[in-house]
């Protein structure tokens, strides 16, 4: 397998954001070096050192042998692709969410909206339910206060309904 | 007018009383010397006819007529001052009642005239306090109607974050983001379209 495009990467939802293509990077990078260094010296077999999990799941479900160079120089022009081109969206939540939460939002995002979403997790505690999204040029509002402002003829139904 | 009047006629009866006198004793006199010729004459043509005691007797006669006369007229000029004082006091009475009602009756009037613009003042003060109270009314109403229009369009709009604030306040502790997994993936699929539109288009 020498893969070559870009639409062939397959981005494993363990790869968040940004900082989890530039820890890849630099771990790719580490890897390069080691295994040219080996190459250099005549090593015969040349072992692939340990990697992080990270890199494992990355390497799982691109499926690429990172001893061969031509997949690891694939792979980092991938990783740099990615951290340039690919669409990248922030949200913010009032309590910091765990990772299968991020995991299953961030599927959410690339299955339905693009397979290489980066996603930035922020911390915003005013908005006590429901989260910020912000894209490119947008601001989308999906916060509990927002969705009940957006009802609030009902509200104020129930309210004067009551008496009020 | 009325002083000067009663002046004259005091003036006008001192002089009929002071000519009537003077016209007296001046025929007293002319009879005086009536006397004499008549006696120089009966000393002339007949002596001593007309002796001394019919002289004195004459002259008495005379003084006493004169006396008499003087008397007469002392009485009718008392009489006629008596009328003339009566009449005066009449007069000045009828004028002075004529006077005092005329003042009276221009007094009334100055009275009622004043009461009646006092009466018109005070009806316009109240109709214009009237007027200034209902639309102080009005101000007052339009203003508590507007105040409480916009408490209640403040509130409408902010109604959202007062709710959101109280529910967090009384329950932010127990919601747990994995609880609103399905609600933010119901937002996100709600709006999908503009965030996908936006990945694409954006710069």
């Amino acid at each position: 397998m020498e893969p070559s495009q870009t639409q062939q990467f397959l981005l494993p939802v363990s790869v968040v954001g940004l900082v989890d293509l530039g820890r890849l990077a630099r771990e790719l990078e580490l890897l390069d070096a080691v295994l040219h260094e080996a190459t250099l010296r005549g090593d015969i077999e040349v072992k692939v050192p340990k990697t992080s999990h990270l890199m494992d799941q990355l390497i799982e479900a691109t499926r690429v042998d990172l001893a061969q160079p031509k997949h690891r120089e694939w792979l980092a022009s991938t990783l740099a692709i990615l951290k340039q081109q690919a669409p990248r969206v922030h949200m913010s939540f009032s309590a910091d969410p765990s990772p299968q939460f991020v995991a299953k939002v961030l599927q959410w995002f690339r299955t339905e909206i693009h397979p290489y979403v980066l996603l930035t997790i922020g911390l915003q505690p005013s908005i006590g339910a429901g989260c910020m999204l912000r894209t490119t040029n947008k601001y989308f509002d999906l916060s509990l206060a927002k969705n009940m402002s957006k009802h609030t003829d009902i509200l104020m139904q129930k309210l004067r309904g009551q008496g009020v | 007018m009325t002083l000067w009047q009663l002046i004259l006629i005091v003036g006008a009866l001192l002089s009929t009383t002071a000519a009537f006198i003077w016209n007296t004793l001046h025929t007293g006199g002319a009879k005086k010397r009536d006397a004499v010729d008549i006696e120089k004459a009966a000393e002339d043509d007949v002596e001593h006819i007309f002796n001394d005691t019919f002289r004195e007797e004459l002259r008495n006669r005379g003084r006493l007529h004169f006396e008499k006369i003087i008397s007469e007229n002392a009485m009718f000029l008392q009489q006629d001052l008596r009328l003339t004082t009566s009449q005066l006091n009449d007069y000045m009475k009828s004028e002075i009642t004529r006077n005092l009602e005329e003042e009276f009756q221009k007094y009334e009037q100055s009275i009622n005239d004043a009461k009646q613009l006092a009466i018109e003042s005070i009806q316009k003060t109240n109709t214009a306090i009237d007027e200034q109270r209902a639309l102080l009314g009005q101000e007052v109403q339009k203003q508590i109607t507007a105040e409480k229009e916009q408490l209640i369009s403040r509130f409408e709009q902010n109604m959202a974050d007062i709710i959101n604030h109280y529910v967090l306040g009384a329950i932010g502790n127990q919601i747990d983001l994995n609880d609103q997994l399905e609600f933010i993936l119901a937002d996100l699929e709600a709006n999908k379209e503009a965030i996908a539109e936006d990945l694409r288009h954006g710069a």
